[in-house]
């Protein structure tokens, strides 16, 4: 009777991490992952920041106190190709955010050795840090004493050797704050770390709900001159140029919102399907059932990536644009007065009507679940291509 | 009760409950969607719509806009110095919820017509240099009116200086201090005088001197060009149909100086009781209901009213209010009389022309004067500038037209008002801890292997067992099982034969004696009545 | 049903959309839209549990502690794609994985299969059932997840474990008088020839001697009688009354018991033996004496679905079926012996009969101290008690056999003693 059921399989693909790191659906999603956060950042700060406080403008106003403190024997440590700093436009921003990823993937990468060596490396990190800290201090001292012979406190020079450390650091702490989400986020798609993610999202929302709040028009009105370094959008619509539905700084918002979805549902896709396989029991994780339905799963997760967010942005900008066919639609089923009225209402001007027009056409589009039997359809295409390769 | 019968009651008290809810939510909108036949819309083309003043007021390369939901939004009007808002009969009154008042409690109160958060709205958009023209007879306008210490009687308005190819309905009213009077069947241009407030002020008298050639150049003066000359004259012959009249309100209000602009003969008269009939006398009783201007004095029927000095204009031009007290003085058969006379706004020629009269003149003047503000004396509008027609009060033809304004409204209402801001928020955060409460994903499907490690025993009976009373009777039971007795026959047995049985004096003693014993010792007495016997 | 992460999506969506209207900021907005948007469209593929299963086990019956053997097939036939499809076979609580797991995430599309294998332990006895099979089914964002089961069960039976008594039981000094398929050599259905007797309606044809009869002459039917197969009739009394539940799930009396009742029958059921079982709680169930391998299964099933419950004294169960006992056959009692005032009088009865009994009795102390702290002194009183009521058993003609907890069957059957 036993022998009726068959035993699990061994299969030579399995689903430990190890291996299941480097296949290529995982792969492929990290590195999604890593370009959506890239690009969703470089947009957030074409759109708010590059012009009015980025970190060039800190690190700048930082140098020229160096500078002016120092009387120019003294500047900021990093090099300009490296901070961005004499750059103009995006290019402040490629070298600093190619170092955060590094930074983020080196941490990511620490994370993955084994705790008695990671403790190790940061040891030694910390080490290095306080060596760059007070190390030529302590050595010039230290020497300088042992020289003369004779126990003093440190001179005027020998402090002089704290200013480098300390404006290296000053340095890398603005340049950390700027990229704070660029190495979260990083760490978290390739270190498997939620926590990470969160980190990247949680600072990119929490930096748009303060831009929301800062240029609310009673706060913007107390923050005078300070206004002047927060980009305001104008509260009207205007011309839309972008395949005549939406204005360019409506498809910059709606870019940053798609690539944050992107960045979000890839870098949790991979960590929800790498901790699944991580509890399967020994024999499942070589079971080729398990293995070939978790391929199945990431590859749907990758074709779901590109057709359902694609999808999400387009419909998104459709539905910003909505408010036009609606209007001619309306004013063929109700006269023309009401569309007119409507068309030169303050209420569109102002994205009441747009939203309103746009629920409109998402409640259309929900609808058509019901109109396009869109699994069937999917399922059959599916069916009839599986047949011919088959 | 049975799970079926218990289904139908829940089934029977959600339907009642959500029924209700419906009920009072349909009651509440019904209030605002009242579709019907479309009046006074800058936006229809009927004789009593206002299309051709903002026609006209596009051909001047002035912007239009309209409020379909509430003039709440003209807060975010960013120029209001350039911009005019126009109300044009208010005819519907809408639901609005308790405000914050300025004494930061709340207040229940609340106006009819706008609510006090819409009427905050106009009267901030008027300090902030705009202007607004409040056009009203029988509508819910008081409220506004009462605002800057005014408000409309209500009831209808006669006159000797009517229209009398028309009817007693159409009233004629000069823009002056005086009323104008009556030659014959029209009025008498002899008594017609300049406007109390622009004359000598107006932008387009200003530029009265100059040589226009264009009428691209006269800009928004260019309805006064005549022959390359702009020929500004402040008098203004106006006709209203079925007017009321403005009386200073019970609340004086500190939000500028007000000036009658028009006001009747003394000929006039109101229908208080509304029967047709005017009926006055010296005192307001029941036979003598109806109001007369011969014993309180001419009545007024249109108002300016500015922050400080409504003489002023251009650069020094304030923020300021005309009430007329006649929602259709714009309205296309008086503004286009002429279009009206020639069938442009009916179908064919009416039987009965309609006079010629200097609405149009008014309104593109109000306009010139609103908008020639910043123009360093071009007559040309400042690119900024706006006419803002209020359509948020205005019946629509169309049922859905009138449900999407309803949106519109309940959007701008509850992301501008203050107090409905407030319940919005504790709505999304209420939605937001239901969503947290209550929607729970189902944990992962987890075997959970658990044989239950229960234990059945009597643990009320240990006590019982450590009593020296049990202890005796299980030895005794021992010493006669050991000795193969009946229970009879131990019963009957002599006590110096079981003391023989028993041998040992410990427990020959423990059962012969009836005393407490201490822990220590039934110890040891159980320790001896183990080892009994099996020697 | 829309799932936690949808229904903060969807909120958080209309909250920003809303908050960004009163502050007219248009980011916050667009993404509130976004996020709208995002959970509509992925409502189109919410995927489906439209699935075929079916289960194979590897036994149907087996013995407690034995290993069991499942696979499950799953197949899509439809022309959609399951989308993330979660499937568990439930298996009840008392069992224990051992290799693979009940459950697969999975994402099938038309037509395809996938197999779930794993096995499971089976620690304790009883009747049981794997399934139903439940499906959680959710598109790849998890926005949008629908339960469901689908009622595929297999039912199996888990025998109490049988231990081998032979050794034991010919050490033991319990009574022989019954060892060894000894031919008593008494009329009755059976294979081998006993004697020449007249027929009496009722008898089968086939057993009719033609010769002897004709030799008779006067017509009368002569038949070949045969002797009785089987030689002893052996009785099991079974004690499930509730008091028998004394102990843990593993471990009590009545656990005890059963496993006793199982290796007896199977032990004088092999030397071909007939056997019969009798079970008291709250009711009696009676097996006839039968043989073979049928009978094997009956008294398997029989305790395998043996549940504590009742209070029925002995003297009940021995006066009802002590008349239908044969003569002299051994009566086995698994019994604690707790609660019951008339176990006495019934082995009385019993022994009286000439029946020879035997009382393998758990000691239910012994079993009530694995799961409760007796008082050192109440449990030497009740262990004398106890042995109080061993010995007026054994007294009364019964071999008495005191079995502790952490005892073996076999090792239990060689301490047999007549108190």
């Amino acid at each position: 009777m036993a022998d009726d059921v068959s035993r699990q399989q061994v299969s030579v693909q399995t689903l430990h991490l190890r291996q299941l790191r480097k296949r290529w659906q995982i792969l492929a999603l990290q590195v999604i992952a890593t370009v959506a956060l890239v690009w969703m950042y470089m947009e957030v700060i074409s759109t708010y920041v590059i012009g009015y406080l980025d970190h060039t403008l800190v690190l700048d106003q930082l140098d020229k106190y160096l500078v002016g403190e120092t009387k120019g024997e003294y500047a900021i440590p990093m090099a300009d190709w490296l901070t961005g700093l004499g750059s103009d436009g995006m290019a402040r921003v490629y070298m600093p955010i190619t170092l955060g990823v590094v930074l983020g993937g080196g941490m990511a990468l620490l994370s993955f050795q084994p705790p008695q060596r990671q403790q190790r490396i940061k040891f030694w990190l910390i080490i290095a840090l306080i060596g760059l800290l007070i190390g030529r201090l302590l050595s010039s001292w230290l020497f300088g004493m042992l020289f003369s012979w004779e126990w003093r406190i440190p001179d005027q020079d020998e402090f002089n050797y704290l200013i480098w450390p300390i404006s290296m650091l000053a340095t890398l702490m603005v340049m950390g704050f700027y990229l704070l989400p660029v190495i979260m986020g990083s760490k978290g798609i390739w270190g498997l770390s939620r926590r990470g993610v969160a980190w990247a999202i949680g600072f990119t929302l929490f930096f748009l709900a303060i831009h929301a709040i800062l240029t609310f028009p009673i706060i913007f009105s107390v923050l005078g001159s300070a206004g002047a370094y927060i980009p305001q959008f104008d509260a009207q619509v205007g011309e839309p140029t972008i395949w005549g539905l939406i204005t360019p700084q409506q498809g910059s918002l709606i870019l940053i919102a798609i690539l944050m979805l992107i960045f979000m549902e890839s870098a949790f896709g991979v960590i929800r399907y790498m901790e699944y396989a991580f509890r399967l029991p020994e024999s499942c994780k070589k079971d080729p059932e398990y293995v070939r339905q978790m391929e199945n799963i990431l590859n749907h997760h990758l074709y779901h990536t590109v057709f359902f967010l694609g999808i999400t942005g387009v419909s998104t900008m459709v539905a910003l644009g909505f408010h036009t066919i609606l209007l001619n639609l309306v004013a063929g089923m109700t006269g023309s007065q009401w569309a007119h009225q409507v068309s030169e209402s303050i209420e569109l001007q102002l994205t009441y009507g747009l939203v309103i027009s746009a629920l409109l056409f998402l409640l259309v589009v929900a609808a058509m679940r019901f109109i396009v039997p869109w699994q069937r359809i999917s399922g059959f295409i599916e069916h009839i291509t599986s047949r011919q390769r088959s | 009760m049975s799970a079926r019968s218990r289904r139908i009651r829940r089934g029977a008290l959600l339907a009642g409950f959500f029924g209700t809810l419906i009920l009072l939510v349909g009651v509440v909108l019904s209030s605002y969607v009242q579709s019907g036949d479309s009046q006074l819309s800058a936006y229809d083309d009927d004789w009593n719509d206002i299309s051709a003043f903002r026609r006209d007021v596009n051909d001047m390369g002035i912007q239009t806009r309209s409020v379909v939901s509430s003039p709440l939004l003209l807060k975010e009007i960013d120029d209001p110095g350039n911009a005019t808002f126009v109300i044009s009969g208010v005819e519907k009154d809408a639901f609005s919820m308790p405000h914050f008042g300025e004494s930061g409690f709340i207040e229940f109160d609340e106006p009819d017509g706008y609510s006090t958060a819409e009427i905050e709205a106009i009267v901030d958009f008027y300090k902030a240099n705009g202007t607004v023209i409040v056009m009203d007879d029988f509508g819910f306008s008081s409220g506004l009116a009462e605002a800057f210490g005014w408000q409309f009687n209500g009831n209808q308005l006669y006159d000797s200086l009517y229209a009398p190819t028309l009817n007693s309905s159409f009233v004629w009213t000069c823009l002056q201090i005086e009323p104008c009077g009556m030659s014959n069947l029209t009025v008498d241009p002899a008594t017609h005088k300049s406007h109390p407030l622009w004359d000598g002020a107006h932008p387009c008298a200003l530029a009265a001197s100059e040589s226009i050639v264009s009428e691209e150049d006269a800009g928004l003066c260019a309805h006064h060009l005549e022959g390359g000359m702009i020929s500004y004259n402040s008098t203004y012959q106006i006709l209203m149909n079925g007017p009321t009249i403005l009386e200073n309100a019970t609340k004086s209000s500190k939000l500028g100086v007000s000036q009658a602009i028009a006001s009747t003969s003394r000929d006039a008269s109101i229908d208080v009781n509304g029967d047709g009939e005017v009926m006055v006398g010296q005192e307001q009783n029941e036979e003598t209901p109806d109001r007369a201007a011969s014993i309180e004095g001419n009545f007024v029927v249109a108002v300016e009213i500015c922050e400080s000095r409504c003489e002023s204009s251009g650069e020094n031009m304030e923020g300021r209010v005309i009430f007329v007290a006649d929602g259709s003085v714009l309205s296309n058969a008086m503004y286009d009389y002429e279009g009206y006379n020639s069938g442009e706004y009916t179908d064919g020629t009416p039987a009965v022309e309609m006079p010629a009269n200097d609405n149009r003149k008014w309104a593109l003047d109000v306009i010139a004067l609103a908008l020639l503000t910043d123009t360093n004396g071009s007559l040309e509008p400042n690119e900024n500038a706006l006419v803002i027609f209020d359509e948020s009060r205005h019946s629509q033809n169309a049922f859905l037209g009138e449900s999407y304004n309803m949106i519109y409204w309940i959007l701008v209402y509850f992301t501008s008002e203050s107090m409905a801001m407030l319940v919005l928020f504790v709505a999304l955060f209420i939605a937001f801890e239901a969503v947290v409460i209550k929607k729970k994903d189902p944990e992962p499907w987890r075997h959970v292997f658990s044989i239950i490690y229960y234990g059945f025993g009597d643990a009320r009976r240990y006590g019982y067992y450590a009593k020296s009373n049990k202890i005796k009777q299980v030895f005794l039971s021992r010493v006669r099982n050991n000795n193969a007795l009946t229970r009879e026959e131990f019963d009957a047995m002599p006590a110096t034969e079981l003391q023989q049985m028993i041998e040992d004096p410990v427990l020959v003693k423990f059962v012969f004696e009836n005393r407490d014993y201490s822990l220590e010792q039934l110890v040891t007495i159980v320790k001896r009545i183990k080892v009994w016997g099996k020697t | 049903m829309w799932t936690r992460k949808a229904s903060f999506t969807f909120v958080g969506g209309i909250a920003l959309l809303l908050v960004g209207m009163m502050i007219s900021n248009h980011q916050l907005m667009i993404f509130g839209l976004s996020l709208i948007a995002f959970i509509t469209v992925n409502s189109w593929l919410a995927g489906h549990g439209d699935v075929e299963v079916s289960r194979t086990l590897s036994a149907d019956n087996l013995y407690k502690g034995d290993d069991l053997y499942v696979e499950l097939v799953v197949t899509n036939r439809s022309l959609r794609r399951t989308q993330m499809l979660e499937v568990y076979d439930n298996i009840p609580h008392e069992m224990k994985l051992r290799t693979g797991l009940n459950s697969m995430r999975l994402n099938l599309g038309p037509g395809e299969t996938a197999r779930i294998r794993y096995s499971i332990r089976c620690p304790l006895r009883g009747h049981f059932s794997l399934g139903p099979v439940s499906l959680r089914f959710r598109n790849t964002f998890n926005l949008f997840m629908e339960e469901m089961y689908i009622p595929h069960h297999s039912d199996m039976i888990i025998f109490p474990q049988v231990t081998d008594i032979e050794e034991a039981y010919i050490k033991s000094r319990t009574p022989k008088m019954y060892t060894g398929a000894t031919t008593l050599k008494n009329s009755g259905p059976g294979t081998e020839f006993y004697a020449l007797r007249e027929y009496v309606p009722g008898d089968p044809f086939k057993m009719i001697n033609w010769k002897a009869s004709a030799k008779t002459g006067d017509g009368t039917l002569i038949v070949n009688d045969t002797c009785r197969d089987a030689v002893t009739d052996v009785y099991i009394l079974l004690d499930s009354r509730d008091v028998s539940r004394i102990g843990t799930v593993l471990k009590n009396p009545l656990e005890n018991n059963t496993i006793a009742a199982a290796s007896l029958a199977s032990f004088f059921l092999k030397r071909r033996d007939s056997v019969a079982m009798a079970i008291y709680d709250e009711k009696l169930s009676y097996l006839q004496p039968d043989t073979g391998d049928k009978q094997y299964f009956k008294i398997l099933s029989s305790l395998a679905g043996v549940a504590p419950k009742g209070n029925m004294p002995l003297q009940a169960v021995t006066n009802s079926l002590a008349p239908r006992f044969s003569r002299g056959s051994p009566v086995f009692i698994l019994s604690s012996a707790e609660g019951d005032g008339t176990a006495p009088h019934a082995i009385r009865d019993l022994v009286g009969r000439g029946h020879e009994v035997v009382l393998l009795s758990p000691s239910s102390v012994d079993f009530e101290r694995l799961v409760s702290r007796i008082p050192r002194m109440s449990y030497e009183v009740l262990k004398i008690e106890r042995q109080n009521r061993m010995t007026a058993l054994a007294g009364f003609g019964a071999t008495v056999i005191d079995w502790m907890p952490d005892m073996e069957l076999s090792q239990a059957m060689l301490q047999a003693r007549g108190y």
